[in-house]
């Protein structure tokens, strides 16, 4: 039996990012970029009035100006200004050669045709300077950096119309079992419905995998083996218990040169997690039981994924909040507790389940956060503050 | 001017819940329900045991028990077990028709076709009942509620293969300006590359709509008046709303069926809002500088699919809302930040914890709409008006931009 963060670090080692593909702009986002992506030029890409007015030169001081011409956004002058002369500018116009200041629309009276104004009036400030933004060449997304909705508008401000990015892993799933039959067919005698598989298969979409559900396998040896088959970056089979995860899993997959890594790890739910290698590909063998699954998933099966797209480590978001009641110690298994979150004068206070069952998925479909048990930690007092993972978004 | 929650509110009154459609199970996840999902079967279905061992009857006598047969996940036992009778079982197996308590194999001897163990061996809480977790007809995932990847098994296990979900409203985007190109081309003299559409498209995928962008309009009448052909729940024009253009859009709608009201909303960054009907369809119209867009997306167009898709926690940045949902939360400021004016003031911040606690540290505050600042942030710090100058250390309200 290995610990969590033991078996988490092994699983890392095992993968590779995979190979990358070019993707245009509007379909980057969620994507993990594969290579620094940079400006392809300046922003602005000239020099702009950050207010609708005149502009002109400082150095003519509060003389009266001429209008020679206008400049809407879209529509830049094409002369000079020259002494004593303005042009009528807009938020967003590109400011005309010469000009070096601007004088709001405010500010400014007619007087016989002449525009008129103090000095004081003028201000380089409503300048936006070329580049103020960035500058052709600029990094704007580094690599190994998922692209948001936020880092599509900056590559679109700079002439970015597709990116380098991770090709997604392919994540293949069977469900074992013979008791097991989809939600809707008939259910066997004496049997249950797969269900883990579609929680996976959701989660896996969220981590920026693509799932391949190799649908339900039968108790056997030789269905088992076709696991081996699938064209996949990760290959995970759900149960096999009924003689027990890890002897048929480990006997079907043996003749199809299966190379275990570990096969149990310190925590709770879950405990009966096999990692090896089947042929060239990785396989993370989860416990049947959903609850178990899911939360192996989230330990182990994210950081694979995360692995595989190139990421930075520390992609399981782990925060603090204060217990709202006494926790006793824990053995040496690492627990990971469902429990509600609150909100109470700018902290975040977890509340565990009364239930634990690991067999019920109502209570972790409604729960906010895991609390993380470390193994061997002592009984925790109300109020303290302990570890959690949110659950917010899977 | 008008306060924010004044906007909000007359914009949220033009729109009601969408229609629904059914959807399969494998394309549930993060769609709405749009009624409550029951389960269509107990879970588990029957009682189950849950360690390897004997099915018993408690009220047999402590003499040895005859083995009958042996139950199995997926293989079950299908008779009944009579008095001093036993059921080898293992861990998932079915309890036979008979039996109400298990005895664990360690706690077993078995001899041929007989197996002794003590009385007190005999432990009814080995057994998980049918419906332990949930039973035929409980509410799974109530009406309102975003699937999430947990709620994806549970429906499984429920039994669904299929539930109604709320259609994904459609939310048409223009861009308008002359000085507009899109990336890729070769640019204008002058021009600059529309880029607020690919991030509000993006932003409207996540929160649950369907966009559609109509690409670059110029700054005249007939090309604007071709998003009254939309086909959509919300039009979203960007730009064209600065002073010198705000009627343009307006003249340019005039001669289709057009409602539409400019107004000043009390916080920065900001810029006049348009808002009005389009032939039926609400119409929002937002500033064309990225930075104020985003504001406005989160402020308007977020909740204005909340209340599309019908959802129970309404996920806007309103004060009153913010202690039920998890949109926003309080950070403590690095640094001071000066007292807001009569408008509602967001300034981007990075997100720092720290001692168990998240820290805000807000990006000078720049008029320009700086896409690398706004990109890089981490959260928006909420200024309500009136704040007075806030001091290092103090709580602020923040909204997390992560996910956008």
């Amino acid at each position: 039996m290995i610990s969590v963060e033991d078996a988490q670090t092994r699983i890392k080692a095992a993968f590779q990012p995979v190979a990358t593909e070019t993707v245009a702009l509007a379909e980057l986002c969620g994507r993990v970029t594969a290579e620094d992506i940079r400006a392809q030029t300046d922003q602005p890409p000239d020099a702009v009035s950050s207010m609708d007015g005149y502009a002109v030169r400082q150095a003519d001081g509060d003389s009266a100006r001429s209008l020679i011409g206008s400049a809407p956004a879209g529509h830049p002058f094409a002369g000079t200004v020259g002494p004593h002369e303005a042009v009528r500018i807009f938020t967003g116009s590109v400011i005309p050669d010469g000009a070096d200041g601007v004088v709001i629309q405010e500010d400014v009276d007619i007087l016989g045709g002449k525009i008129v104004f103090t000095a004081a009036a003028i201000r380089p400030d409503y300048i936006r300077p070329a580049a103020l933004d960035f500058r052709r060449g600029d990094v704007l997304v580094t690599a190994g950096h998922i692209v948001t909705a936020r880092d599509l508008a900056l590559l679109a401000a700079a002439d970015i119309t597709s990116a380098t990015v991770r090709r997604r892993p392919c994540v293949a799933f069977a469900s074992i079992g013979d008791e097991l039959s989809a939600p809707g067919a008939p259910r066997r005698p004496g049997g249950i419905v797969a269900s883990s598989g579609f929680g996976l298969a959701a989660m896996i979409a969220k981590w920026g995998g693509v799932p391949l559900d190799l649908g339900i396998l039968a108790d056997s040896a030789a269905e088992i083996a076709t696991i081996a088959d699938a064209e996949a970056d990760i290959l995970v089979t759900l149960g096999g218990a009924s003689v027990g995860d890890h002897d048929l899993v480990q006997h079907a997959l043996g003749a199809r040169d299966f190379q275990l890594d570990f096969w149990k790890v310190a925590m709770r739910p879950g405990k009966p997690l096999i990692f090896g290698r089947l042929g060239v590909r990785p396989l993370l063998g989860m416990p049947g039981n959903p609850v178990s699954a899911l939360v192996c998933a989230m330990l182990f099966l994210k950081p694979a994924i995360a692995a595989l797209l190139g990421l930075a480590p520390g992609t399981i978001a782990r925060g603090t909040a204060r217990l709202q009641c006494d926790l006793a110690a824990n053995d040496r298994r690492e627990a990971y507790i469902r429990a509600s979150l609150s909100r109470n004068s700018g902290e975040l206070w977890a509340t565990p389940f009364d239930v634990q069952d690991s067999s019920m998925l109502t209570v972790l479909a409604k729960a906010d956060a895991l609390i993380v048990r470390p193994p061997g930690a002592p009984a925790a007092k109300a109020g303290s503050s302990i570890e959690i993972i949110p659950l917010a978004d899977l | 001017m008008i306060s924010v929650e004044e906007a909000q509110r007359r914009v949220l009154s033009a729109f009601k819940p969408i229609d629904a459609e059914l959807e399969d199970l494998v394309h549930l996840a993060g769609r709405i329900a749009a009624e409550d999902i029951r389960a269509r079967g107990d879970n588990p279905p029957m009682s189950i045991a849950t360690v390897d061992g004997y099915a018993v009857r408690q009220s047999d006598s402590d003499a040895p028990r005859k083995i009958v047969g042996k139950a199995t996940p997926g293989h079950p036992y299908f008779d009944t077990v009579g008095v001093n009778e036993a059921v080898r079982i293992a861990i998932g197996g079915v309890m036979p028709n008979g039996t109400d308590a298990l005895v664990t194999v360690d706690n077993a001897e078995a001899a041929g076709e007989v197996v002794h163990f003590r009385t007190t061996a005999v432990q009814p809480d080995f057994v998980r009942h049918a419906g332990h977790d949930f039973k035929s007809g409980s509410v799974l995932v109530q009406a309102g509620k975003r699937i999430t990847a947990r709620d994806m098994a549970l429906l499984a296990a429920g039994g669904i293969a299929q539930a109604k979900v709320r259609r994904r409203p459609r939310v048409a985007i223009a861009s308008v300006g002359d000085e507009l190109s899109a990336p890729g081309e070769d640019r204008r003299d002058g021009d600059i590359y529309a880029c607020t559409g690919y991030g509000l498209s993006a932003m409207i995928q996540t929160w649950g709509g369907a966009p559609c962008d109509f690409g670059i309009l110029e700054d005249n009448a007939e090309e604007i008046a071709t998003i009254a052909d939309a086909d959509a729940e919300l039009v979203v024009t960007l730009g064209g709303n600065s002073v010198g253009n705000t009627e343009l859009v307006a003249r340019a709608l005039g001669t289709t069926d057009f409602a539409m009201e400019t107004w000043k909303v009390a916080y920065r960054p900001g810029r006049p809002l348009l808002f009005g009907q389009l032939g039926g369809t609400p119409m929002l119209g937002l500033p064309g500088n990225p930075a104020s867009a985003l504001v406005c997306a989160l402020l308007f167009i977020r909740p204005s699919l909340d209340v599309m898709l019908g959802t129970q926690q309404r996920s806007c940045s309103l004060p009153q809302r913010i202690k039920c949902g998890c949109q926003s939360m309080t950070a403590r400021l690095s640094s001071g930040l000066p007292a807001t004016d009569e408008r509602r003031t967001y300034v981007r911040a990075s997100l720092v914890t720290e001692g168990g606690e998240v820290w805000a540290e807000p990006y000078p505050v720049l008029d320009y709409p700086m896409l690398s600042v706004l990109a890089k942030a981490d959260a928006l710090i909420v200024l309500p008006p009136g704040a007075p100058e806030a001091k290092a250390g103090d709580r602020v309200e923040v909204i997390p931009l992560d996910g956008y």
